[in-house]
C-alpha cells in the first residue's frame, strides 16, 4: 500500500531518465526496426497468407481491425494483438509477443518524450472472447490476428515517417 | 451487622446487575487468558448462554493500555440477544485473581455474579486462550489450549469463532444482533487445542472486534463470554530474520539483524545472548530499539548464543517469537587441559578460558575471507604470550610462514587489537590443497600456529554474447578458466532484464533470476536467452557461490539487438561480364536484421588454398558489385558477407561460395603468331607454303578459339579467307610476286582484332640484311643467337628464329623476336655432339627477306675476333714490350759500369802498360 506511489515515483523517474538519456530519433529508429522486423517474422510463417482486405472474416470482433493511430490507441491494441499472439499456436508466438512487448515500451517512452498523457502503468487487456474461437478455429484465427496485426504495423510504420499524436 | 451485611449484598447485586446492563466485552490482553467453562448441568440454568462480563478487568489486564481500552469499548454493551449456550464460562487471568462468571438466567436475560476464586477450574475445563493479529496485518488469531489435555483425548473438538467488527468505539456500545456475528469454524485436535483465523481488512484495524467461542467437545459445549480487541493493539510481529553476529574493529561483538514485517509501527527488540565458555555461562537480556546490539568484547575461545524478539514499540502489542538462535564461536583455544578456572579480567579483555588452560592463543577476526581480486580486505587479531595479551605494537603480520608483511600494511587498533590491510589483493594461486592464503599474525618470530585464511577469486569475467540472424536467441559465453576457481566454489550466471535499453552504469539488480549455463568442450560456459526481448538491457554477471559466501563479477549489460550476428548474404552469385570482362557478384540480402547492412566480397581462383582479396561495397544498396580481375578464363570463388551499417555486432559469416563459368569474355586479344614452311623447289615460281601457328593461350583468347582463319590477299585475286578449323597449319600455293597471309583465332564472340600477317615476296625474299650470325651455347638447355646486320636503312617489322637439329627429323622449331634486339637466349634442349641449323630471318613489311643460316655453334676462333682477349693481350704485349726495353737500358748502364772497374790498372797490369785508355773510351 505504501508501495504504490513510492513505485509509480520510481517508475516516472526511471522513464524520465531513460527519456533524458535515449533521444527520440532512436527510439522511433528502433521503433521502426522492430516493426519491420515483426512484420518479417508474419511474413515467415509458413502458413501465413495474407488475408485480403475485401475479406471479411466474422466472429473476431474482438481483434482490432480500424484503429486510431494515437500514441495511446498504439500502446492499446498492441497490448491486445500481443494478448491473442500469446494463445496463438504459431511457431513463434513468444518471439513476437516478446517484440510486441518491446514495441509497447518504445511507444510508452516516445509518448512521454511528447508530454502525451499515457497512463503509467501498461495497459493489460484481457480477452474473455477469444477462448471461444481459438477452441473451434485456431487456423482463422491465427491466420486473420497476424494479418490484422501486420496491416496494424505497415500503417504503423507509416505514421511513424509523419508524427504520431497523443 | 446483619443490616451491614445485608446492605453490602444488595449493593453488590445491584453493581452487578448495572454491569449486566452495559453488558461490557472481556478485553483481550496481550499476553494470554484463561477461559474456564462449568459444565452446562452445574450451573443454575444450563439454556442460558449470553455471554459474561468482566467486572474487574484491571486486575486482569495488568493496567496496560489494551485492557483499558478494553474496558472502554465495553461500557454500555448490551448483549442480551445471544444464543444460549450448554455451558457457563468465565475469564481469568494470572494478572488477578478474580473470575467474572455468571449465574442462573432466563433466556434473553442476563444475570451476573463474581466468585473469588476460579471454582470452575475445580468443577469444569480450562482453556488457555491467547488472541493476536498476524504480523502481516491480514488474520486475527485466537487459539486455546486445554489445562487438562486428557479431558479430549478420545473426542473430537469443534470450535466456532463469533465475531463481529465495530466500525467505530461508540459503535461497539450497541448491543449486536445475533445475526449481525458471523462464524469461522476453527482447526480441532483431539488433544483439545484449537484455532480460529479471522481475516481483517487492513482499513479495520483500529476497529473493535467483539467475538467469542463455542466450543464442543467430550459430550459438552462450551460458550466464551463475549471479548473485545482491537487488532492494532494486538500485533504479534514475526521474528526478526538474519540474526547475525560478527566482531567489530574494536573486537567488541555485534549482533544485528533485520525486522521481517512492515509493521505499521516502530518496533523494540528484546536480545537475549548468552557467553559460554567451559567454564562460564552468562546471559544477558537487553532491549533496545535499534535492529543492533553492540555487545562486550569477544573473548577468544567463547561461543556465543543469541535470540531476538520483537514488539511495538510505544503502545500495546504483542512479543513475536524468538527468532531462530544463532551461535557464534570465536577462535580460541585447542587442546583445553583440566585446570579451569573462570573468567578473569585482563587488560579489559575477558578471557572465556583461563590463562592457566593453554600458554599461547590467537584470534583472527574474520577468520576467514573470501573476496575479489583487486579488492582491499583487513584482518584483525589479538595475540595472547604466556600470561599477557601482547601489545599490539609488538604484532608483526606474515604471510604463507614466508613472507613477512611491511609495517606500512599493518597498525594497532587498540592496545590489544592489529590489523593489516591488503590493498589490490591478487587472486590466490591454489598450492596443492591449499586454496587460500595463510596469514599469521605473530609477536616477531613467535607465530602461533593458528592463522587466518584469505581467498581471493579473480571475477573479473568477460561475457560476450551473440544474437542469432533470426534474432530469436541470444548466446552468451564466458571463459571457465580453471585457474580462476577455487575448490569447492560453482559459478552461476545470474541476470536481470530492464525492458528497453541499458543504464549507462550497469549494476547489479536486486530482482535477477540464475541462468543454466553449460560447459563446452572449448573450456567455454555457454547460456542461451531464448526466445528473446531484442532491445531490453540483459545485465549479467556471475556469482562465485563459496563455502564463505558469495562474490558478483563486474556486471555487464547487454542488449540482444546490438549483438546480432546476421545470416550470411543469400543466393550468391559470380560471373566474369561479357565484353567487360568484370567479376559481377550478386546476392541477396538476409531476412534479418533490418537494419542497414554494409557487404563485403572476397573472391580468389578456386583451388585448395585460395588467395582472397577483399572488396568493401560502397553502396549499401546495391546488391551487386564488380572488380576487375587479372585473368578471366580461371574460374573464380567469390563469397560474401554483411554487418550492420552502425558497425553495431558482428560480421555474417561468409556466405556459401559462388564460381564464374569460363566462357567467352571478349574476341580473342590477337590472333596467332605463324610462320610458314615452303616446300619445293627455290628456283620455281610456284611452291607450297605451310603455315604454322601455335594454339592461342586462354589470356589471348578470352577464353576459347572455336576455329582459325587464313586471310589471303593478293595483286591478282584480291582478298579472301580458308577456314583452318581448330588445326594450327595450313598449306597454300604462292604463285604471285607477293602474297599477304593473315591468321585469325574466332571464338563464339567473335574474330580476333589485332593479328600477324606475312608476306610472301620473291623481290623482298633476296635482301640480304643479316651480314653475320653466330650461335653460343651456353649449356644444354640455351644457345645465344648474336647477329650482326649491314648498315642501311630499312624498315624491319621483326626477325624470326628457325632452328632444328640436324641429326634427327624433328620438325623446325621458331620464335618470332622484336627487331630491335641484336642477339637473343634460345631456350630449348640442346645437345652439343649434335649438329643444328639456326636460320634468322629478317620480316619486312614487304616481305620475308633473305635468311642468314648456320650449321652447329660457331668457334671461338672463327667468326667474330676475339675482341676481349685482343684488347687484354695487346696492353700485356706493350707493356712487356716497355718492361724488356727498361731492361735493357739498365742492364747496359750497369754492364758499362760493371767493364769499367774491371778495367785493369795499367801500372799492375803488364799487359795493359803503354796503352792510352783515354783515346778508346767510346769503344765501349
Amino acid at each position: 500500500m505504501r508501495c504504490g506511489p513510492l513505485c509509480q515515483f520510481l517508475w516516472l523517474w526511471l522513464y524520465l531518465s531513460y527519456i533524458q538519456a535515449v533521444p527520440i530519433q532512436k527510439l522511433q529508429g528502433d521503433a521502426e526496426i522492430l516493426i519491420m522486423t515483426i512484420i518479417s517474422r508474419i511474413n515467415i510463417i509458413s502458413h501465413m497468407q495474407p488475408v485480403p482486405l475485401k475479406h471479411k472474416v466474422s466472429g473476431f470482433d474482438f481483434i482490432p481491425l480500424h484503429t486510431d493511430l494515437s500514441l495511446s490507441k498504439i500502446e492499446e491494441t498492441l497490448a491486445v494483438y500481443q494478448q491473442i499472439i500469446i494463445n496463438l499456436s504459431s511457431q513463434n508466438k513468444m518471439q513476437i509477443s516478446n517484440d510486441l512487448d518491446n514495441l509497447r515500451d518504445l511507444i510508452r517512452m516516445i509518448a512521454s518524450s511528447k508530454g502525451c498523457p499515457l497512463p503509467y502503468n501498461r495497459s493489460s487487456a484481457t480477452l474473455q472472447n477469444l477462448r471461444g474461437p481459438l477452441r473451434d478455429s485456431v487456423f482463422s484465427t491465427e491466420v486473420v490476428a497476424l494479418s490484422r496485426l501486420q496491416r496494424f504495423l505497415k500503417e504503423m510504420l507509416l505514421q511513424l515517417d509523419v508524427s504520431l499524436m497523443c | 451487622m446483619a443490616c451491614w451485611t445485608f446492605c453490602v449484598a444488595l449493593l453488590h447485586c445491584e453493581f452487578l446487575y448495572v454491569m449486566a446492563a452495559f453488558n461490557p466485552a472481556y478485553p483481550v490482553t496481550p499476553w494470554g487468558f484463561t477461559l474456564s467453562c462449568l459444565p452446562a448441568n452445574k450451573t443454575e440454568d444450563p439454556a442460558s448462554s449470553v455471554p459474561g462480563v468482566s467486572s474487574n478487568a484491571s486486575s486482569l489486564s495488568g493496567g496496560t493500555e489494551a485492557a483499558a481500552e478494553g474496558r472502554l469499548n465495553s461500557s454500555g454493551f448490551h448483549v442480551a440477544h445471544l444464543s444460549p449456550a450448554a455451558s457457563h464460562c468465565c475469564f481469568w487471568s494470572e494478572q488477578g485473581t478474580s473470575c467474572p462468571v455468571r449465574v442462573g438466567v432466563a433466556e434473553g436475560e442476563t444475570l451476573v455474579s463474581t466468585v473469588e476464586s476460579p471454582v470452575s477450574q475445580q468443577l469444569g475445563v480450562d482453556w488457555n486462550l491467547q488472541c493476536w493479529m498476524q504480523g502481516d496485518l491480514k488474520l486475527f488469531i485466537c487459539s486455546g489450549e486445554p489445562l487438562l489435555k486428557s479431558l479430549f483425548q478420545n473426542y473430537d473438538l469443534q470450535a466456532q469463532l463469533f465475531h463481529v467488527l465495530a466500525e467505530a468505539a461508540e459503535d461497539a456500545h450497541l448491543a449486536p444482533q445475533k445475526g449481525g456475528f458471523e462464524s469461522v469454524q476453527c482447526n480441532g485436535s483431539r488433544e483439545g487445542r484449537w484455532e480460529c483465523r479471522v481475516p481483517v481488512p487492513t482499513a479495520k484495524l483500529n476497529s473493535t472486534l467483539l467475538m467469542y467461542v463455542k466450543i464442543t467437545a467430550a459430550g459438552g459445549t462450551f460458550q466464551s463470554p463475549l471479548m473485545s480487541a482491537r487488532p492494532i493493539n494486538v500485533v504479534k510481529p514475526d521474528p526478526p530474520l538474519d540474526l547475525h553476529m560478527e566482531i567489530t574493529e574494536d573486537g567488541n561483538l555485534n549482533i544485528s539483524w533485520y525486522s521481517p514485517t512492515l509493521a505499521p509501527f516502530p518496533l523494540q527488540y528484546q536480545v537475549k545472548y548468552s557467553e559460554n565458555s567451559s567454564t562460564v555461562l552468562r546471559e544477558v537480556d537487553e532491549t533496545v530499539s535499534a535492529p543492533a546490539l553492540l555487545a562486550d568484547s569477544v573473548l577468544p575461545g567463547c561461543s556465543y548464543e543469541a535470540r531476538v524478539r520483537s514488539r511495538r514499540l510505544d503502545g500495546p502489542g504483542v512479543w513475536s517469537d524468538w527468532s531462530a538462535p544463532r551461535v557464534f564461536t570465536t577462535q580460541g583455544i585447542q587442546n583445553p587441559t583440566q585446570s579451569l578456572v573462570w573468567v578473569v579480567h585482563m587488560q579489559s579483555l575477558k578471557l572465556c578460558k583461563a590463562a592457566t588452560e593453554q600458554r599461547k592463543y590467537v584470534m583472527y577476526f574474520p577468520p576467514k575471507i573470501l573476496t575479489s581480486a583487486g579488492s582491499n580486505v583487513s584482518f584483525h587479531c589479538v595475540y595472547k604470550n604466556e600470561t599477557m595479551i601482547v601489545s599490539s605494537e609488538e604484532i608483526v603480520w606474515w604471510v604463507n610462514l614466508a613472507e613477512e608483511i611491511p609495517p606500512s600494511q599493518y597498525y594497532a587498533v587498540s592496545d590489544r587489537v592489529s590489523k593489516v590491510t591488503f590493498l589490490d589483493v591478487k587472486a590466490t594461486k591454489p598450492r596443492g590443497v591449499f586454496t587460500y592464503d595463510a596469514v599469521y599474525c605473530c609477536q616477531g618470530h613467535h607465530c602461533h600456529h593458528r592463522y587466518a585464511e584469505l581467498y581471493v577469486i579473480d571475477v573479473n569475467i568477460n561475457i560476450s554474447c551473440e544474437t542469432d540472424g533470426h534474432l530469436t536467441k541470444m548466446t552468451c559465453r564466458w571463459s571457465a578458466d580453471p585457474a580462476r576457481s577455487l575448490v569447492g566454489s560453482s559459478w552461476q550466471l545470474w541476470y536481470h532484464r530492464s525492458s528497453l535499453y541499458c543504464s549507462d552504469r550497469a549494476s547489479l539488480h536486486p530482482i535477477s533470476e540464475p541462468k543454466d549455463c553449460y560447459l563446452q568442450q572449448d573450456g567455454f560456459y555457454e547460456c542461451i536467452f531464448q526466445p528473446i526481448f531484442l532491445l531490453s538491457g540483459y545485465t549479467m554477471w556471475i556469482r562465485v557461490n563459496h563455502s564463505l559466501g558469495s562474490l558478483d563479477s563486474p556486471p555487464t549489460c547487454i542488449v540482444p539487438e546490438s549483438v546480432v550476428k546476421p545470416l550470411p548474404p543469400a543466393n550468391v552469385k559470380a560471373e566474369i561480364t561479357a565484353n567487360i570482362g568484370l567479376l559481377k557478384i550478386s546476392w541477396e540480402k538476409p531476412i534479418f536484421p533490418e537494419n542497414k547492412l554494409q557487404f563485403q566480397i572476397r573472391y580468389g581462383l578456386r583451388g585448395q588454398e585460395t588467395q582472397w582479396k577483399t572488396h568493401e561495397v560502397a553502396d549499401i544498396k546495391t546488391r551487386s558489385a564488380s572488380v576487375p580481375v587479372r585473368d578471366l578464363c580461371v574460374v573464380h570463388a567469390v563469397q560474401v558477407r554483411c554487418r550492420r551499417l552502425d558497425a553495431l555486432g558482428y560480421w555474417s559469416d561468409w556466405s556459401s561460395a559462388a564460381y564464374t563459368a569460363v566462357t567467352d569474355v571478349k574476341v580473342p586479344a590477337r590472333g596467332p603468331e605463324f610462320w610458314r614452311r615452303v616446300n619445293g623447289d627455290a628456283t620455281k615460281r610456284e611452291r607450297n607454303v605451310t603455315l604454322l601457328w601455335r594454339p592461342l593461350m586462354k589470356s589471348d583468347s578470352l577464353c576459347s578459339v572455336r576455329r582459325y582463319v587464313v586471310k589471303h590477299q593478293t595483286a591478282r585475286d584480291g582478298t579472301w579467307s580458308e577456314d583452318a578449323g581448330d588445326r594450327t597449319q595450313l598449306t597454300f600455293l604462292w604463285a604471285e610476286p607477293a602474297h599477304t597471309v593473315t591468321v585469325l583465332a574466332i571464338n563464339s564472340i567473335g574474330a580476333s582484332l589485332a593479328n600477324f600477317n606475312l608476306t610472301f615476296s620473291w623481290p623482298v625474299s633476296e635482301v640480304n640484311v643479316v651480314q653475320s650470325l653466330g650461335a653460343y651455347p651456353l649449356n644444354s638447355s640455351c644457345v645465344i643467337l648474336s647477329w650482326i646486320l649491314s648498315p642501311g636503312d630499312y624498315s624491319l617489322m621483326h626477325f624470326i628464329i628457325e632452328w632444328k637439329n640436324l641429326d634427327e627429323d624433328d620438325e623446325i622449331k621458331w620464335l618470332r623476336i622484336p627487331s630491335s634486339v641484336k642477339k637473343y637466349y634460345i631456350h630449348d634442349y640442346f645437345i652439343p655432339i649434335e649438329k643444328y641449323q639456326f636460320s634468322l630471318y629478317p620480316i619486312f613489311s614487304e616481305g620475308v627477306g633473305k635468311p642468314k643460316t648456320i650449321n652447329g655453334f660457331t668457334k671461338a676462333d672463327e667468326g667474330h675476333p676475339n675482341d676481349a682477349g685482343l684488347y687484354v693481350i695487346v696492353p700485356i704485349i706493350i707493356s712487356s714490350s716497355v718492361l724488356l726495353l727498361g731492361t735493357l737500358l739498365i742492364s747496359r748502364q750497369r754492364m758499362k759500369k760493371l767493364f769499367w772497374e774491371d778495367v785493369p790498372n795499367p801500372k799492375n797490369c803488364s799487359w795493359a802498360q803503354g796503352l792510352n785508355f783515354q783515346k778508346r773510351t767510346d769503344i765501349l
